[in-house]
């Protein structure tokens, strides 16, 4: 059976792009098609070597655009499917994750970000990619994006990806960058039923059946071969799956595709207070996530040595944002002011100045040249030059 | 005389489904079929048919819109 | 469509197998695409395959419409993209039976790099490639697939560029069943559809159909086009692809007929095969 082929419960020494690997092989996935690119090249091995030992199916595409396409084909049919890429590909993928949010075909894509625009510096890690991830692709279209910070964060948020996709049935992307993607890092397995593994809702042969008709914002999922004779289209559609255009079924059908995410949005949203306990006032508050959030923690230490009391608030989920919580964090700390760190030079700053708009405060930003991680030392040093 | 002589042809014509492009005139090769002045539903000239198809329909296996058939009757049936 | 369409007694065939209520078609008045619709349709009832495991996918443009009339499952992707989307779909349900069914512009044009590794990798897949020589659906913008010298709403002084020949292309690119018939054709277009989905490996059927816009903009009658058609395609037992390049307008004859048909391990054969073991 090919559960005794997935990882065993324990504990691992790994890389970010192997514990992603892993974990979708335990989320269910039994398609990968990707194409290479540094620096999630690695992880598309990994899949290429694994994936038959549990019945999967890997192929490697001419290009980015075949891979995310037939991610969405495989998914058309029922399986699980992903793909893994950089920055570059996942430019090329952005149409296509437009047709899986219209076709609401479940899909996971990870970036390993690496420094750009272009070709940039494709062994080094940056998070330029934030924008990309969450508006990247064209028109009105929600997306769940995923920023862990360690391997083991690496492991857990493929598993709640994996899940979102099925659940929302929607493509979703996780953001890593080349720090996490091929730093090694301790990785904690749990015991496979302890894991909570979600499935599409499947739809059953129900005659007059229409694979868009719902008064859920989730459809159930309709296989081909199954004698559905069901029609999916990226043209705008009704509840019967025919293109049309007519002003109450497009309003009805983008609402309805858009309230999958937004409506949904306290149980996606996830993040972190660090330290999140023998603290209770704290002037300054330090917006950052992935891998730069790790020296943000260690620089905190040496702010408190320099008599500043810092909080972090780290979004594990980049989007849907958590602008609410991070304001309930702003009051109940009694910050003064929000630093936002980025290895970018601005792109979640927007969001977290957007959320400050419900409660005002001074904000500043620290961007870190992308590619070149700053020491928890050095870093301090700066913040304490912008608070000063 | 010829097998087909006995053979005659009933055309029919949907006119909701014909779009006048006139590819079964043209294709008929007894010139049975001539574009009327009448018009369907949706403005399009519609054929008219004369007398003398051998149903060899030609016209129905070549309508794009499925708008034509031929009802083939032998003398004698 | 208020009121509701009979379709002719003779349609009995195919006529669960037809969207009957999206009638009639979009399509322009005398465009081919119906034609490779009703025969593409009967050939897959008369196919031994059950209609259940027929898919259809098919990419953007007048011929990408063929997906959204066909009552089976079926799917209308991205612009280009119908080919990947369909190996996704037959890699991950390999008893499904699918079908790209678009245009030259979707499959040689913007797709043509998806088309060409296709058939290097020997899919088992169908490709009905609706040979129009424009871009249709967009008003009628210069293809791949138009002849030099053509005029198109984006060469008004005549197409400078040298077309592709789509057999030649396939042949090359490694497709192990490649045939090229007319919409005039239409006993060897069903003829080489019944052999796609029985053969083993990646088919390619490109069918030349009339296009309303090619001619007008080219100063002639769409009836014109066809007339053209009849007289000028020769059909050939096993032709030689390198005669297959069309000149529409000049004197050289249209070479259709089979261009190739070996056997050679599919793809999803060999995948799955290794996965078995």
């Amino acid at each position: 059976m090919e559960r005794e082929k997935l990882l065993k419960p324990g504990t691992y020494f790994m890389t970010g792009n192997t514990a992603v690997a892993e974990a979708a092989l335990i989320a269910g996935c039994r398609f990968f098609a990707g194409y290479p690119i540094t620096p999630s090249s690695d992880l598309m091995e990994h899949m290429a070597r694994r994936l038959p030992q549990v019945g999967g199916i890997f192929i490697q595409g001419e290009d980015e655009v075949a891979a995310i396409n037939m991610v969405l084909g495989a998914s058309a049919a029922g399986l699980k499917a992903m793909t893994a890429t950089s920055g570059p590909g996942l430019s090329l993928m952005e149409e296509a994750l437009g047709l899986g949010f219209m076709l609401e075909l479940p899909a996971v894509v990870v970036d390993v970000q690496r420094v750009g625009p272009a070709t940039g510096i494709p062994t080094l890690g940056a998070q330029g990619d934030v924008m990309q991830a969450i508006w990247g692709s064209h028109g009105d279209r929600e997306v769940v994006v995923y920023a862990p910070s360690n391997v083991q964060e690496a492991f857990d948020l493929t598993i709640d990806a994996f899940n979102t996709a099925e659940e929302l049935r929607l493509p979703v992307i996780i953001l890593l960058d080349e720090l996490i993607g091929h730093g090694y890092g301790r990785l904690r397995v749990p015991n496979l039923d302890e894991i909570r593994i979600v499935d599409r809702k499947k739809a059953d042969i129900v005659e007059g059946y229409m694979p868009f008709k719902t008064h859920v914002l989730v459809p159930p999922f309709a296989e081909p071969g199954k004698g559905f004779r069901l029609h999916m289209t990226g043209l705008v559609h009704d509840e019967r799956g025919y293109p049309v255009i007519d002003r109450d079924a497009t309003e009805r059908l983008l609402t309805r595709l858009l309230l999958k995410v937004r409506a949904n949005r306290d149980r996606l949203v996830s993040y972190e207070v660090y330290p999140c306990d023998g603290i209770d006032k704290a002037e300054v508050m330090i917006v950052a996530y992935g891998s730069i959030a790790n020296i943000v923690k260690c620089a905190l230490k040496r702010l408190k040595a320099h008599g500043i009391k810092a909080i972090l608030f780290r979004p594990k989920v980049l989007w849907p944002m958590p602008d609410v919580e991070l304001c309930k964090s702003v009051e109940s700390y009694g910050v003064e002011n929000v630093l936002v760190v980025e290895m970018n030079y601005g792109q979640y700053l927007y969001l977290v100045r957007a959320a400050l708009l419900h409660c005002p405060t001074p904000y500043r930003f620290v961007s870190i040249t992308p590619g070149f991680y700053p020491s928890p030392k050095e870093l301090s040093e700066r913040i304490l030059r912008v608070l000063s | 005389m010829s097998p087909t002589a006995k053979v005659r042809g009933v055309v029919h014509l949907i006119s909701d489904l014909c779009k006048g492009c006139g590819i079964c005139v043209w294709i008929c090769p007894r010139n049975v079929l001539e574009m009327s002045d009448k018009v369907n539903r949706f403005g399009w000239r519609i054929p008219r048919v004369k007398n003398g198809c051998v149903g060899c329909k030609l016209c129905e296996t070549y309508c794009p819109d499925l708008a034509i058939w031929v009802e083939v009757v032998r003398n004698g049936t | 469509m208020s009121s509701k369409i009979e379709l002719p007694p003779t349609y009995k065939d195919i006529e669960d197998l037809i969207r009957v209520d999206r009638l009639p078609t979009i399509w322009c008045p005398g465009c081919g695409i119906g034609i490779v619709l009703k025969t593409l349709l009967r050939a897959i009832k008369k196919s031994d395959i059950d209609v259940d495991r027929h898919v259809i996918v098919s990419g953007i443009g007048c011929a990408g419409r063929v997906s959204g009339y066909v009552r089976l499952d079926s799917y209308h992707v991205l612009h280009g993209r119908a080919i990947p989307f369909a190996i996704g779909i037959k890699l991950a349900k390999p008893e499904l039976e699918v079908t790209v069914v678009s245009g030259d512009g979707d499959i040689v044009g913007i797709g043509g790099n998806h088309f060409i590794h296709a058939a290097r990798r020997n899919h088992d897949i169908n490709v009905v490639i609706v040979n129009n020589m424009i871009y249709g659906m967009t008003g009628g913008q210069v293809a791949p697939t138009t002849p030099r010298g053509a005029r198109t709403t984006t060469t008004p002084y005549g197409n400078i560029e040298r077309s592709i020949s789509i057999p030649l292309l396939a042949i090359a690119a490694g497709a192990t069943y490649v045939a090229r018939w007319s919409v005039l054709h239409v006993d060897h277009m069903m003829n080489s559809f019944i052999k796609m989905f029985r053969h083993k490996g990646f088919a390619v059927v490109e069918i030349l159909s009339p296009c309303t816009l090619f001619a007008s903009r080219n100063g002639i009658e769409l009836l014109q086009l066809y007339e053209i058609l009849r007289r000028k395609c020769k059909i050939v037992s096993n032709p030689d692809p390198w005669e297959s390049h069309i000149d529409i307008f000049g004197d050289k004859p249209i070479i259709l007929g089979e261009f190739i048909e070996i056997e050679r391990p599919s793809y999803e054969e060999l995948v799955w095969s290794s996965i078995r073991g």
